[in-house]
């Protein structure tokens, strides 16, 4: 039943759109025959695209199904055809059109045509634009300076805040530093108030001490002042004894000296006397050495004569008959016999004095025996005197050195009294010392009380300051972590920005290059601008004979647009003779079936 | 035969149609005045629909519609295409019509 309904619908409706068709074709058509249709440079496009309504108009016999044979395939090739001259119409307009724009651009690019386009077009869009792109310039110029100053600014707050950041650091150590001090301060005048209180007991335990040496001391110094009297005494005494006896030694010493230097002349007489005796000594020692070796001579002769007479006693057989000769050899033998003799003799008288030398030398010997006896005994004497001078030497040495002792005891006690002395004045100084000291250090411990007082103060001020300070600080370091933050963020800000003003100036740029491109390209315009001038005025020379022919052609255009309407006349009267034809023909149709009924 | 050459003409006109649509609408833009211009894009709107209305001529004799139509049960394809053609083209000729009238509403 739908389908029904929607078929007689659509034959219905069939009608309607072939009519809405042929209405919208009418209408074109009569714009056209108005003269308007110049305002359209796609006039044709229009009057293909409204021809295929005829195609619609067509398809709204559909519900003939008899005239389908002749309707399916007039519709599809006049749909066709319709569509093909639409897009030879469209091809030949879009490329008429799309030339005529290029020419026109062209002509807008070339700078020897005058073409009032182009002023217009530098005055409205160029210099606009070049204006427009060198105030960017210069503002794009002063956001940089201003970008610089702000980065210098940047910079420069950012190493103040870096030196605060520094300083505020320092200050913080110093702080601290300050607040080590104070706290070793502290504990140092807590170390001291100890050690005062310390001193304090350790001086009362000494004054203490000391008043009980003193008291213990004072009879020991009684006494050594005693002692020091007797020793002294006793020591003027034996003084005195010692001057007495110096007195006595020195007497003997001179004496001694008398005996000595007599002792020494004697000695030195002896002495030259033993030398001349040990010359002459050694002069007799030689003179028996010379003896001994003469009488060695003399037992070797008288040896060698000796073996001689026997020899000669044993030759005496062989001499005798050797007589003569031997009797001459006799009286040289006595000859030197006499010379023996006198030799002998001599030796004699020698030995003889030398006998009586050796009893003088032997009463010398007994002399300086007898002497040496003497000398002995004087030095035994002088020996026993020497050794009694000694032994009062020892004792006086002795003495001496008791005495010495003695001295080194009292100066030793001297010097222990002045040593306890010394050490007592010492402990009063010391005394003294440690009053005036407790004094000062009252007073100091008075002082460092007020100037822990102060200091108390001053440092519950401090910390009050640093407190303060520590809070501003903490503030402060707050506010520049912000102003950091701000900064950062500024600081990206500033970054972003120069980044866009770093692309927009790659821009500005490539927009240069692409100007200078554009200016290379004029410059290639031009010159192809000056070709097509020529070519122009080749083509005007063409398009005057083209318009001489093109008159002709609109002549014979006009004839043949009457000729046209002749043959559109002809057709419609055609059309109508078919559709009385047709209308014949259906009459028929309806009486046949009628006839049939 | 005769439907195989009308299948082809169509499949041409199609094609035909396509490149005009195409063509126009780069050769609109030589046209300056605005009134023109819409002219010119409801005669496109005319011409978009009378492409639908080839496509489903098309569709219809290589049965496509028809076969995806009874595989899905879903409405069958005469209703379907009825409601295209009650649709489609008068949208055609009015947007003819309307384009023309404004034409001549703007030219008087």
């Amino acid at each position: 039943m739908v389908l029904e309904v929607l078929n007689q619908l659509a034959s219905y409706q069939g009608f309607i759109y072939s009519i809405l068709f042929l209405i919208a074709v009418l209408l074109w058509f009569n714009l056209k025959n108005q003269g308007k249709e110049d305002l359209f440079k796609l006039k044709n496009i229009v009057t293909f695209s409204m021809l295929l309504g005829l195609v619609f108009i067509v398809r709204a016999f559909s519900f003939f199904p008899s005239l389908d044979l002749v309707r399916l395939p007039l519709q599809s090739s006049l749909q066709f055809i319709i569509l093909l001259g639409l897009v030879a119409f469209t091809s030949r307009e879009f490329k008429i059109n799309s030339d005529q724009r290029k020419l026109q651009v062209e002509g807008l690019l070339d700078p020897n045509v005058d073409n009032p386009m182009k002023d217009e077009i530098d005055r409205q869009i160029i210099m606009p634009e070049i204006r427009r792109l060198e105030r960017e310039k210069k503002s794009l110029e002063k956001e940089r300076t201003k970008i610089r100053v702000e980065k210098k600014v940047i910079e420069e707050s950012s190493k103040k805040l870096e030196v605060r950041l520094e300083k505020i650091k320092e200050e913080r150590k110093s702080f601290r530093d300050r607040e080590r001090e104070l706290n070793k301060e502290r504990l140092s005048l807590d170390q001291k108030k100890e050690d005062s209180n310390k001193q304090e007991s350790t001086i009362k335990s000494e004054r203490r001490k000391l008043e009980r040496e003193e008291k213990n001391i004072r009879p020991r110094l009684d006494s050594l002042k005693e002692k020091e009297k007797n020793v002294l005494d006793d020591l003027k005494q034996r003084t005195k004894k010692v001057v007495n006896l110096e007195g006595d030694l020195e007497d003997k010493k001179d004496e001694v000296e008398d005996l000595n230097l007599q002792i020494e002349s004697e000695k030195r007489k002896v002495e030259k006397s033993k030398q001349s005796l040990e010359s002459e000594n050694k002069k007799l020692k030689t003179l028996k050495e010379s003896l001994s070796n003469d009488k060695l001579f003399i037992k070797q002769e008288e040896k060698r004569l000796n073996k001689t007479k026997d020899k000669l006693w044993t030759d005496q057989d062989r001499l005798y008959e050797d007589k003569e000769v031997l009797l001459s050899d006799k009286e040289s033998f006595n000859n030197l016999k006499l010379k023996l003799r006198q030799r002998e003799d001599k030796v004699i008288s020698l030995e003889d004095e030398l006998e009586d030398k050796k009893e003088e030398v032997e009463d010398l010997n007994s002399q300086i025996t007898s002497e040496n006896k003497k000398i002995h005994k004087s030095k035994q004497n002088l020996e026993s005197e020497n050794k009694k001078i000694e032994e009062v030497k020892k004792k006086l040495e002795l003495e001496f050195k008791k005495l010495d002792e003695l001295k080194e005891s009292l100066v030793y006690g001297r010097s222990l009294i002045k040593q306890e002395e010394k050490s007592l004045n010492k402990s009063k100084n010391r005394l003294l010392k440690d009053q005036d000291r407790l004094h000062e250090d009252r007073e100091d411990l008075l002082e460092d009380k007020e100037d822990l007082n102060n200091l108390k103060l001053k440092s519950k001020q401090r910390e009050d300051n640093l407190s303060k300070k520590e809070n501003e600080f903490y503030g402060r370091e707050d506010e520049l972590e912000e102003e950091r933050d701000n900064l950062e963020k500024f600081n990206k800000k500033l970054k972003k920005e120069e980044s866009r003003l770093e692309k927009e100036s790659k821009k500005i740029q490539d927009m240069r290059k692409k100007l200078d491109n554009d200016r290379k390209r004029y410059k290639d315009i031009d010159i192809k601008q000056n070709k097509l001038n020529r070519d122009t005025s080749r083509l005007d020379s063409y398009r005057s004979t083209i318009n001489k022919d093109k008159k002709t052609l609109e002549n014979e255009w006009k004839k043949l647009k009457l000729k046209r309407k002749q043959y559109y006349d002809r057709l419609d009267r055609l059309e109508d003779r078919e559709e009385k034809f047709e209308d014949e023909r259906e009459e028929l149709k309806l009486q046949r079936r009628k006839s049939r009924i | 035969m005769i439907n195989e050459i009308l299948f082809g003409i169509d499949i041409m006109s199609f094609i035909l149609i396509i490149i005009a649509i195409f063509l126009m609408i780069k050769s609109k833009k030589f046209e300056k005045k605005e009134n023109i211009k819409e002219v010119l894009n409801l005669v496109l709107i005319g011409l978009f629909f009378i492409t639908i209305v080839i496509a489903f001529d098309l569709s219809s004799s290589l049965n496509i519609f028809e076969s995806i139509s009874s595989k899905l049960e879903i409405i069958p394809f005469d209703l379907f295409y009825l409601g295209i053609e009650l649709m489609i083209i008068p949208i055609a000729a009015l947007s003819f019509l309307v384009g023309l009238m404004h034409l001549r509403e703007s030219n008087q």
